[in-house]
């Protein structure tokens, strides 16, 4: 920093009177221009997490730990250079084992602590190398006096502040009070050691400290190896994996049985299709499996393990599967006194996925949050059971004006019409985690199942329900956590099976006619209903879409525009199952599959231990897949019409999370695995797609948008979209998932 | 001008008037290797003229100090410190115990390449241009201690030294004109 400062006097052989006069020490006399030294007193701070033991055994699992930690050992320097390195020449020290530093300089610069494995983090041996940055401008900022030594902490925060003020070109006032703002904490307590912090701004920096700190390992893991030219280069990488962008949470909102046909263009489903062409969609989205339990499994995990229909987790779960869940529900649990749920289910296909990889423990794993919001179960019942009927709890039939229904000319819906509760409203076949041993044997399974409000009969569940209602019982903790944030990185918001489209029978009684009478709009339509036909129940569902994006477009997280959300509103599957029906990991053949393959020793070898494995993964066509978020830059209303599926998306949120290196396919969890690339050199062991005609449609990817289509290529659709395929590249390739 | 000139002459009586009272003190002051830049010790020592009421020694003048032996560059700046803002003030207060102590030594307060103050229970050194193999200048900074601290007057000669001596010189003075006079 060069400060044009007045020429200092001197007072050494001056009486102390005159000193004082003269010792006026900044009063202008004789302007020089000269570098201002600057002493930094530091810390290399952080966080020591202490991963959850992930375990299919309940009494084994724990969750994980963090505690605010410092780094020794690490070497600290000026990086005068700004290169993430501290090269020869440039000014350094070494942390001691209380993280703390001292380092002079003759005017300010970068600072860095260079994180080595020979370090230590809290006491713990440093395992990947890592860069920590301080930006130039925090500390001339922190300048009071030349005579006083800068006080900073080194921190994975710090580091984020650099990076931001590096990918957007401003300032250090700017990005840090962006990212104070996103932590909702003042811009000294984003930045401060979080061994100096309490209550909620230290639990915010360390989760925070967390999730960046895995970033920045990454970063110097892919500059160490050579991917990357520098670490300044490496740490934007890092944000950016496979070119999906970091997103602080994302909220998925799941609907059923609905082929692209059904509801593009569909006048029963003004607000989707509104929502459509405001944000984002992708266009050749294609489920996984039939019916909805493989493809939510799926959607947990990246792949369905052979499971082809509904039924209860715990069912063919024998030997090796067998069910560890303690305890077992049962119907003395509030709400499940006429639960469904059976303690036993003998049949071939094994449900209890054992010893597998999923979404929700990966998110755990890296210091992350996973929530599933799920509508109109009973009050406190055990949401590994499904819903029951509660004839207790009443609501009237939803009575739609003429207009409100697609071109409905009269009225749809009596009024009269007292609908108790039926049983399967929520079921456990639509929980994307349910059917993983570790995720429902995982100490936060309980915690991270929540209810969902805006159900038909939410009203009168509280107040009438024949289960006993808990103390303190919130219906709509999805709005009570939308408010206060504490909402997970990954939100799946299933609503029940009325406001999904999926349907189900709902009868009750006129008031007036004492006649029975079948609700106006929880109907079932086939999952390739005519856009045309008259469907209350895509309208149901299209309501309930809005209602549940008005209520997180409305909440402080949202509104707040230095946090990163986006809203995904998606359908399990679509309709086709014959032609090109699946994409993107597909497994088209029922002999010779295995489940995914997997390394010993750094070889892949196939995996024959899941009976039935080839059953599954079939597809089921292609459905809408819509994108909104909260960024006003970021680009709206484009179309990717790349070809993606359930695997790709998993894929697409290990990137996003930084679950995973694109260096090791075998990083990435089961089928979201198989790329292009990896097929090609594993061909020998995945017979499924030897005999394949389009290794891009038949392979997984992010959902990025980098793939440009040959301009004589035509598309590969299945028989379940009402559009024209299209031949040649998109009208431009920007990625969906851009921040700006 | 008048002003000026009576305020040099005042000056100038007060500085003859402090050196009439001024005591000539050794310091020293060891920071431990622990709170230094390398780890490695960082010691104070110097000398100042100052004037002790009680165990308070102010009007402090003629400071030169060293840094692991290396000297201060100078002139030196003498004031008072405070350690929140960075202010530096006439009244530097030096004593034997460090908590009563509020000094700054200084080259320059804009551009400092070498400094030294204990204020509010703090001490801090830095010599930028005294470098370590890794070009870190030495430095200190840390809780002041008075373990840490040595203050002492140097040896100089009692006044009835200088009676005695005077009238040596008185004696010898006599002698001489008696002879002159003979």
């Amino acid at each position: 920093m060069n400060k044009t400062l007045r020429k200092p006097a001197t007072l050494g052989v001056l009486s102390a009177a005159v000193g004082a006069a003269l010792f006026a020490a900044y009063a202008p006399a004789q302007a020089v221009t000269i570098a201002t030294p600057v002493t930094v007193k530091g810390v290399v701070a952080g966080t020591l997490f202490t991963a959850p033991v992930i375990s299919d055994t309940p009494s084994l699992a724990k969750a994980s730990q963090t505690a605010a930690s410092v780094y020794a050992g690490a070497t600290v320097c000026f990086d005068a250079n700004n290169n993430g390195v501290c090269d020869a020449g440039e000014t350094s020290t070494v942390s001691k084992a209380d993280g703390s530093f001292l380092i002079t300089g003759r005017a300010p610069a970068p600072l860095i602590a260079d994180i080595s494995t020979k370090a230590t983090n809290g006491g713990k041996p440093v395992v990947q190398h890592l860069v920590l940055r301080v930006a130039q401008e925090q500390i001339t900022s922190a300048i009071k006096s030349p005579a006083l030594p800068v006080s900073l902490a080194v921190t994975p925060v710090s580091t984020e502040v650099v990076r931001m003020i590096e990918a957007n070109g401003t300032n250090y006032a700017t990005e840090s009070a962006a990212l104070a703002g996103r932590l909702g904490l003042t811009v000294s307590e984003t930045l401060a050691d979080p061994n100096t912090l309490s209550g909620n701004a230290k639990t915010a920096v360390m989760t925070e400290s967390v999730a960046l700190t895995n970033r920045w390992a990454y970063a110097s893991k892919i500059a160490d190896r050579g991917d990357v030219a520098s670490v300044v280069a490496a740490e934007q990488a890092a944000m950016n994996v496979e070119g999906i962008p970091r997103y602080d949470h994302i909220f998925v909102i799941m609907l059923e049985n609905k082929a692209t046909l059904s509801i593009k263009g569909s006048a029963y489903a003004p607000n989707i299709n509104r929502y459509l062409s405001q944000g984002n969609q992708f266009t050749s989205y294609f489920a996984t499996g039939n019916p909805s339990e493989p493809n939510y499994t799926a959607l947990g995990g990246a792949d369905d393990w052979g499971i082809t229909d509904d039924n209860q987790w715990n069912c063919g779960a024998t030997g090796a599967n067998a069910v560890q869940d303690l305890p077992t529900p049962d119907k003395s649990q509030p709400g499940l006194g006429s639960s469904p749920f059976n303690a036993t289910c003998a049949q071939a296909t094994n449900h209890n996925i054992v010893g597998r990889a999923n979404i929700f423990n990966a998110l755990s794993s890296a210091g992350l949050k996973w929530r599933t919001y799920s509508e109109s179960m009973n009050p406190g019942q055990d949401f590994r059971t499904d819903s029951a009927t509660d004839n207790a709890v009443k609501a009237m039939d939803h009575v739609y004006a003429p207009g409100t229904v697609g071109p409905n000319a009269s009225a749809i819906g009596n009024p009269n019409l007292q609908l108790p509760m039926p049983a399967g409203l929520y079921k456990t076949k639509h929980h994307p985690g349910m059917a993983y041993q570790n995720v429902r044997s995982a100490p936060e399974f309980k915690a991270n199942n929540r209810t969902l409000g805006g159900g038909q009969w939410d009203a009168a569940m509280v107040a009438s329900s024949a289960y006993a209602v808990p103390a303190g019982y919130d219906i709509d903790q999805f709005g009570t956590d939308l408010e206060s944030g504490d909402v997970g990185q990954l939100n799946f918001v299933v609503p029940d099976q009325c406001d999904d489209m999926h349907g189900i029978s709902v009868s009750g009684t006129d008031l007036s006619t004492k006649k029975s009478g079948t609700a106006s709009d929880c109907s079932s339509v086939s999952n390739a209903v005519s856009a045309s036909a008259v469907s209350p129940i895509i309208t149901r569902g299209d309501n309930y879409v809005r209602y549940v994006v008005e209520k997180i477009e409305a909440s402080p997280l949202w509104r707040n525009p230095n946090k990163r959300a986006a809203i995904v509103i998606m359908f399990d599957e679509g309709n086709a199952t014959s032609g090109f029906n699946s994409c993107c990991g597909w497994n088209p053949v029922s002999t010779n599959v295995d489940a995914p393959l997997v390394a010993s020793n750094g070889a892949a070898s196939r995996d024959a231990t899941v009976a039935g494995y080839g059953s599954g993964n079939k597809g089921h066509g292609e459905s809408i897949f819509g994108l909104l978020t909260n960024q006003a830059a970021a680009p709206k209303q484009l179309v990717d019409s790349d070809y993606y599926s359930h695997f790709s998306f998993v894929r697409t949120l290990q990137d996003m999370f930084g679950l995973a290196d694109p260096a090791d396919p075998f990083s990435y969890m089961n089928r979201s695995k198989y790329t292009q690339a990896f097929i090609a050199s594993n061909l020998t062991l995945l017979p499924e797609y030897a005999g394949s005609a389009d290794g891009h449609f038949d392979s997984v990817r992010p959902m990025n948008h980098s793939y440009v289509f040959p301009s004589n290529y035509t598309q590969k659709q299945s028989n379940d979209v009402n559009t024209p395929a299209q031949t040649g590249p998109d009208a431009n390739q920007i990625n969906l998932w851009s921040l700006k | 001008m008048h002003f000026l000139k009576a305020a040099l002459l005042g000056s100038a009586f007060a500085a003859l008037v402090g050196s009439a009272h001024a005591t000539t003190f050794n310091f020293s002051y060891s920071f431990d290797p622990a709170n230094t830049g390398n780890g490695e010790a960082v010691t104070i020592t110097g000398t100042f003229d100052g004037v002790e009421v009680g165990d308070l020694i102010s009007s402090i003048t003629n400071a030169s100090l060293f840094v692991n032996g290396t000297a201060f560059s100078g002139p030196l700046t003498i004031g008072g410190f405070n350690s929140s803002t960075g202010e530096v003030s006439s009244n530097a207060v030096i004593s034997a115990d460090l908590g009563k102590s509020n000094f700054i030594f200084t080259d320059n307060t804009s551009s400092p390449n070498n400094l030294f103050w204990v204020a509010d229970g703090t001490a801090f050194a830095v010599k930028y241009d005294l470098l370590d193999v890794n070009n870190n200048g030495t430095i200190g900074f840390e809780d002041a201690t008075n373990a840490h601290w040595t203050l002492s007057a140097a040896a100089v000669p009692e006044p009835a030294t200088y009676l005695l001596m005077a009238g040596g010189l008185a004696a010898i003075g006599f002698v001489s004109r008696r002879r002159r006079q003979a």
